[in-house]
């Protein structure tokens, strides 16, 4: 199926979850269109991990529509949602859980290109038929070696292990990429790293992405466009040349204030 | 313990058990032959271990004997997997009313200790091997529930989860390419110890008189036999003693060696 570029990719209206009967996500509503980059910022516990879920249908919500390409996906079946599903990217926050300790890189690596038979990426256009080659493809394009396809998670640091989340992601050219803090638990110099390289993935491959962080200043690097949210509510949003107007909203101040400093 | 030291526990295991199961007894004597004229016999050039109560060589039913109690041991512990693990893993997996039900049957099971409950199952289920094997395997299948039920609950919650199910795996697929060989690795680590316990549970099962029953040669009931000549012929103890005792140890190395086969940190990718 494919949608018209000014089609929202995703539109997300009145969505409310609950946890043992306290609100954590109260009437979120956002759109995400072709190519766009949206980030989320907020501190803790305001429901952004939550929401991220939510939209990748790894967790049910309670109130409200999430539609993916204009499909509802609320009642959506399994069957629906598996298909669904491997059109959808995400990287995390903490490296050593994205990764399979039990498997070789190479096999978490093209784990979702194994479950599509047959599709190949255009990420993957000129590269030789085999496994080998597109695991050293998309390694070479996060910039690790080759020789990373052979290796276990636990030989391998938090920085090169969050590349190969991201390698990993991309892999099937998803429609659009959830990065859930995906810097958060990486020293300041990995994360530099880490933040230009989803910048230039972003810029080459054109990709539609929601940027989650607690970082004002990670969030105005990689998005377009920024929703402050706060206690499971979407405070303010602005585009990014608007952060320093006035009518912000006062926790959006906040932040500012501390991104400044 | 060192990586030689596996190894050749490992291999002696191996050795054992493929000896146990394909090679025929060494022995001449027939382990049901009774003669009353060579009763509890010592240790000698004739009879190896000596003779029991009944004049049998001892050798041959300690060999006889140990088809059924390693056999049924491995057969009881696989058993207790194959019910204990699938079970587990649902539970866990699904979660919600289904862990619910699970969960209080698990947590009831093991309430109670292994052979305070093996043995009243057996009493009520009267003496017998067949009631010893289901008294064993119902005290022992739940361990296993309850592992992999944990396992479960601890790795469907990891990021790569999430990303296996992003990348379009069923939940089936989930348990069965992630899930379940997380789990082996602490299953064999459990079933290393258990094999020996089990071994050690049937054998006091049969000396109590609730496992297999006379004249077959199980190592449980010969001691239990040789418990009333104890100060005449120990050696109607001692020498089935020390095979639950090796069979004991042999089974603790096979599993650690199985258990290090499943520790990926033991192993090495990046060339």
């Amino acid at each position: 199926m494919t949608i018209h570029d000014n089609a929202p990719l995703l539109t997300v209206r009145n969505v409310r979850k609950n946890y043992g009967g306290k609100a954590v996500l109260h009437d979120v509503s956002f759109e995400l269109k072709k190519g766009e980059c949206l980030g989320i910022v907020g501190e803790s516990g305001s429901g952004k991990s939550t929401l991220a879920r939510c939209l990748l249908t790894l967790s049910g919500w309670d109130e409200g529509e999430i539609a993916f390409r204009g499909e509802p996906l609320a009642k959506a079946s399994r069957a629906k949602l598996m298909q669904v599903r491997p059109q959808m990217g995400a990287v995390f926050q903490n490296p050593a859980a994205s990764l399979n300790p039990r498997l070789r890189i190479i096999d978490s690596l093209l784990e979702p290109l194994d479950q599509r038979r047959g599709f190949r990426p255009a990420i993957l256009d000129g590269v030789p038929p085999g496994r080998e080659a597109a695991a050293a493809a998309l390694l070479e394009l996060v910039r690790l070696p080759a020789s990373t396809m052979g290796s276990y998670p636990h030989e391998l640091s938090g920085g090169q292990k969050q590349r190969i989340a991201i390698a990993r992601a991309i892999s099937s050219a998803p429609a659009f990429l959830v990065l859930d803090e995906p810097t958060a638990s990486l020293d300041m110099t990995t994360q530099a790293a880490v933040l230009d390289l989803l910048k230039d993935l972003r810029k080459e491959l054109s990709l539609s992405c929601l940027f989650i962080s607690h970082d004002l200043a990670a969030v105005h690097f990689m998005s377009d466009e920024t929703m402050v949210m706060r206690n499971g509510h979407i405070v303010d949003r602005f585009r990014n040349n608007e952060l320093f107007d006035d009518v912000r909203h006062d926790y959006t101040k906040l932040l500012l204030e501390v991104f400044q400093e | 313990m060192n990586t030689t030291m596996r190894n050749a526990g490992m291999l002696i295991a191996a050795a054992a058990a493929v000896a146990l199961f394909s090679i025929p007894s060494p022995t001449p004597w027939n382990p049901y032959e009774i003669s009353m004229g060579e009763r509890l016999l010592p240790p000698g050039t004739e009879h190896w271990l000596g003779t029991d109560h009944l004049g049998r060589d001892l050798l041959a039913r300690i060999i006889a004997g140990a088809r059924p109690t390693i056999g049924i041991g491995l057969a009881v512990l696989l058993v207790s997997i194959a019910i204990g693990v699938p079970l587990g893993l649902l539970s866990g997996m699904k979660g919600g009313r289904t862990d619910s039900i699970f969960k209080p049957i698990i947590d009831g099971f093991m309430t109670f200790p292994d052979y305070l409950s093996a043995i009243i199952l057996s009493a009520l289920l009267g003496p017998g091997l067949m009631s010893m094997l289901i008294a064993v395997i119902a005290v022992k299948w739940v361990r296993y529930a309850r592992l992999a039920r944990s396992v479960a609950l601890a790795e469907k919650e990891k990021d790569y989860a999430a990303m296996a199910l992003l990348s379009g795996l069923s939940p089936v697929r989930l348990v069965l390419k992630h899930i379940l060989p997380h789990a082996m690795g602490h299953v064999a680590a459990l079933a290393a110890a258990d094999l020996g316990k089990i071994i050690l549970l049937m054998a006091s099962l049969s000396y109590l008189g609730l496992g297999s029953q006379p004249p077959a040669p199980e190592w449980g009931s010969m001691l239990s036999e040789g418990r009333a000549y104890f100060h005449a012929a120990p050696h109607l103890m001692l020498a089935p003693g020390l095979a639950v005792m090796a069979a004991v140890l042999l089974a603790g190395f096979a599993g650690n060696r199985l258990r290090d086969r499943y520790d990926v940190k033991l192993k090495g990718g990046a060339e």
